[in-house]
C-alpha cells in the first residue's frame, strides 16, 4: 500500500519563520517610533513611550498566542518543561549570585551604582539566566526525543 | 509505553511528513512518538487509532 493518509483540512499554523518575520518587522517597526519620539523629545515623549511600550507588549502577547494556538502538543510539552525546569534553573543560578553578593562583597566586586541601574541589572541579569537556563532545557527535551 | 507506529508506517510506506500531516503534527513530534520517548495525549491516541483503521490497544501497550 503506497497511498498517503488522508490530511484533514485545517488551518495552516503560524511557523517558527512567519513568527521571527512578523518580529522582526514589528521590532524594526518599533525601533523606528521609538528614534522619532526621542528626536521629539518634549512632554509628550513620555506618554507616547507608554502606548508604544503598551501596543509592543500587546503584539508579544497576542503573536505568541497565535503561535501557542498552532503549536502541537509535543511542541507544547517541550516549552512547558523548559519555562519549568530551565527557568528554576535560571533563578536558582541567580539566587547563588545574589548570595555571593550578600554574603562577601569580595567575592563580587561590583562598581557603585545608582539604584535603577542596580534594578535593572539585577532584572537583566534574571531575565537572562532564565532565557539561557530555558533554551538548554528546550534542546535537552527534544535530544532526548530523537 | 510501547507502540506500533513505526511498524505500521512502515506497512503502509508512508513517511513521518505523511503521517505528521494527517495527525496534524509536527514531523518531530511523530518521531518522538516512534521512538517511545514521548507519549501522546489521549486525543492524539485516538487520531493516531484513526488513522491507522485500528483500536487503540492494538497500536498501544503497557
Amino acid at each position: 500500500m503506497t497511498d498517503r493518509p488522508p490530511v484533514p483540512k485545517r488551518k495552516k499554523p503560524l511557523g517558527y519563520a512567519s513568527v521571527l518575520g512578523l518580529c522582526v518587522i514589528f521590532g524594526l517597526l518599533v525601533g523606528g517610533a521609538s528614534g522619532f519620539i526621542n528626536d521629539m523629545g518634549g512632554a509628550i515623549a513620555d506618554p507616547l513611550r507608554a502606548i508604544l511600550l503598551t501596543i509592543t507588549v500587546v503584539f508579544v502577547l497576542a503573536i505568541s498566542l497565535i503561535w501557542w494556538r498552532g503549536a502541537d502538543e509535543a511542541v507544547r510539552e517541550a516549552h512547558k518543561w523548559a519555562w519549568y525546569w530551565g527557568g528554576s534553573v535560571g533563578i536558582a543560578a541567580g539566587m547563588v549570585v545574589f548570595a555571593l553578593l550578600s554574603w562577601d562583597s569580595r567575592l563580587i566586586a561590583l562598581p557603585p551604582l545608582e539604584p535603577a541601574d542596580a534594578v535593572m541589572i539585577g532584572m537583566t541579569l534574571i531575565l537572562g539566566l532564565q532565557v539561557v537556563g530555558y533554551t538548554v532545557a528546550w534542546a535537552i527535551w527534544w535530544l532526548r526525543r530523537r | 509505553m510501547n507502540n506500533r507506529l513505526k511498524v505500521l508506517r512502515a506497512e503502509r510506506n508512508w513517511s513521518q511528513a505523511d503521517l505528521a500531516a494527517a495527525l496534524g503534527v509536527s514531523r518531530q513530534t511523530v518521531n518522538a512518538l516512534e521512538t517511545g520517548r514521548y507519549d501522546p495525549s489521549l486525543p492524539l491516541a485516538f487520531r493516531i487509532a484513526h488513522v491507522f483503521g485500528q483500536p487503540i490497544e492494538a497500536i498501544f501497550s503497557e
